[in-house]
């Protein structure tokens, strides 16, 4: 629908161009005379609009000076509001701003746009918006309206300081869940700038539902999500993170469940939340000691978990030192396998080698390989 | 031993050696176990391109485990079923018997050694089992009630750690894996090559089909027994 829409847009917007956007980039004297007419009501601090029905007050003043700092500081008004064509619009109320009348690959006026934007039609979002839900977001509610800032910026609402309050806005209860979490406080207090956001697990336009399995979050992906920072060298060095744990989870019952297709199997997030997450040593979490077995015995995985179940390491490498008795049994089991293989081995190399002398035996007259072995 | 059995075969030129009862639990024994050991090993060795191509035609990872788990059960019913027949029957008790580990079996093995190696005249009267095969059903023995225990505690996780650590657990599926692959590598290695394979029954013994072996086999690797037949059947001659 969009794709559609902006196609149309876009040709209009073409035979438009040559007048509406001469000389761009310069601050053109089209884009005063427009501001100047806008500002005439917008660039009021008190310009407020009751809304006859329910008597919400929006606020319509527009700083001026917002805009000049935005990546659009050299677009006029009604470059984006295209549907404003006169000035006053007592009667018009603006629609909602696209963004794709400029934003889609290979735009001719330099609009920056990546691939990955298109999915926004099948995600989550985009599949709201097509069911005609009010409060689906549109690029505009994520990105910012008049304020745009480049994506690098630190003002932007996907630096990593904005970009949890940018998604919180609509999801209030993950977004407070994740900035009391290890990852959310290493973010906001600015003592881990590795840590992970919404959009390092949920990725950006791409976002689906986490039955989809093309969802990041999808129950086969979480432990992929996870890795990403927890089987760096580089990231787990810097904070001291055990980097086993993807591996002993991925070799564990639970890791090779899901690897094969389970969907029942706990993954990292089973266990260790996923927008709450606290480290092991934190009493509220669930990986405290004492917590273990309630987590464990959560309706879907082991009802009725005792206290046993916090009794050992959870994540462990039979074949480390540290991993105490396991180790020890691992080791001796594999000692034992392959003195055991070997000696089967030689047993049959002797026994076939016996054959191959006792039919020289026979040649010259010796007993024909006669043995007493009652196998 | 049926004796009429007996003296049917030793005129055909055959041992009676294993009764049609014996021969069922013997292939349902040996499908089992191949069950099992496919099944199983394809999860210990998940990470291995065979391994991964078993799970996923075993049906994935559930699939899988329903596979191994009804194995074990059928597996489990024969072994009661096995343990009923050497205990309650007659012929079953003589079998269990036959199997007994004695002090002679001890001595059988070394005088066979010592025969091998030139320096002893005759060869022991080994009887229906030779040292070797004890062994093998004793340690069959073990391992497949020490399987059993150690599977109910993977297949019951929750009710294990009623009793058991977690740690234990852990200890659990590494005993349970390395056992399977030790049992598995033996009943290739050793039964599947001493009974089948090797010279003497190469490419494949017949016994376990028509529970029949010849009587000039027996004679040369089982002497005891075949004196035992001799004793039944009355004729010195042969």
């Amino acid at each position: 629908m969009i794709n559609k829409r902006s196609t149309a847009i876009a040709i209009i917007f073409l035979t438009g161009l040559t007048f509406s956007l001469a000389g761009l980039p310069e601050k053109s004297d089209a884009q005063d005379v427009v501001l100047k007419n806008c500002s005439i009501c917008h660039g009021k601090q008190s310009y407020k609009r009751v809304v006859a029905r329910s008597g919400e007050v929006s606020n319509l003043f527009v700083d001026e000076k917002s805009l000049a700092k935005s990546v659009h500081h050299n677009r006029t008004c009604d470059d984006c509001h295209a549907d404003i064509t006169t000035v006053p619009h007592e009667d018009h109320k603006p629609q909602p701003v696209d963004c794709t009348r400029c934003h889609y690959i290979d735009n001719p006026v330099g609009a920056p746009q990546i691939e990955d934007y298109e999915l926004y039609s099948q995600s989550v979002h985009g599949q709201a918006l097509e069911e005609g839900k009010e409060n689906a977001p549109l690029c505009q509610d994520c990105h910012g309206s008049h304020n745009i800032q480049r994506i690098a910026s630190p003002m932007s609402p996907f630096s990593p300081a904005n970009v949890g309050r940018t998604c919180g806005k609509c999801h209030r209860e993950a977004y407070n869940g994740w900035n009391s979490s290890v990852h959310g406080k290493a973010l906001i207090y600015n003592t881990g700038s590795d840590a992970p956001d919404c959009i390092s697990c949920h990725g950006e336009h791409d976002i689906f539902s986490r039955e989809d399995p093309r969802s990041k979050t999808h129950h086969s992906k979480v432990s992929e999500d996870c890795a990403q920072c927890h089987d760096e060298m580089e990231i787990a060095t810097k904070y001291g993170l055990e980097r086993e744990q993807v591996e002993t989870f991925d070799k564990s019952f639970h890791g090779i469940a899901i690897r094969f297709g389970s969907t029942v199997a706990a993954n990292c997030a089973s266990c260790h939340g996923y927008h709450d997450i606290l480290p092991s040593t934190d009493p509220a979490s669930r990986v405290y000691i004492d917590n273990i077995p309630k987590t464990c015995g959560q309706a879907d995985c082991h009802p009725g978990a005792g206290k046993n179940f916090a009794i050992g390491k959870i994540h462990v490498n039979p074949h480390h030192k540290d991993s105490g008795l396991v180790y020890y049994v691992s080791k001796f089991f594999t000692v034992l396998t392959i003195t055991v293989m070997a000696g089967l081995v030689i047993h049959i190399a002797l026994d076939v080698g016996r054959r191959i002398l006792g039919v020289k035996k026979e040649k010259t007259g010796g007993k024909p390989g006669e043995t007493s072995d009652a196998e | 031993m049926n004796e009429e059995r007996v003296r049917q075969a030793f005129e055909q030129g055959y041992a009676y050696r294993m009764s049609m009862i014996m021969r069922i639990q013997h292939v349902l024994f040996a499908l089992c176990l191949s069950v099992l050991a496919v099944s199983g090993l394809a999860l210990m060795f998940h990470d291995t391109m065979f391994g991964a191509f078993l799970i996923n035609l075993e049906g994935g990872f559930e699939g899988r485990g329903t596979i191994h788990r009804g194995a074990a059960i059928v597996l489990i019913a024969l072994s009661i079923f096995h343990i009923g027949y050497l205990l309650f029957t007659r012929t079953g008790r003589q079998e269990l018997s036959e199997r007994m580990l004695r002090a002679k079996d001890f001595g059988d093995f070394l005088e066979a050694v010592r025969y091998n190696a030139g320096r002893a005249e005759s060869p022991p009267l080994i009887g229906k089992f030779g040292f070797g095969q004890k062994v093998h059903f004793l340690l069959a023995g073990i391992i497949v009630i020490s399987m059993m225990v150690s599977g109910f505690i993977l297949w019951f996780p929750t009710a294990a750690m009623s009793f058991l650590p977690q740690w234990a657990m852990r200890v659990v599926l590494v005993v349970h894996g390395y056992e399977g692959l030790i049992a598995f590598i033996v009943l290739v290695l050793w039964h599947l090559y001493d009974i089948h394979l090797s010279r003497k029954n190469f490419p494949m013994s017949e016994v376990w089909l028509s529970g029949l072996m010849p009587l000039e086999k027996v004679k040369r690797y089982h002497p005891g027994e075949y004196q035992k037949i001799l004793k039944i059947v009355g004729d010195d001659d042969k």
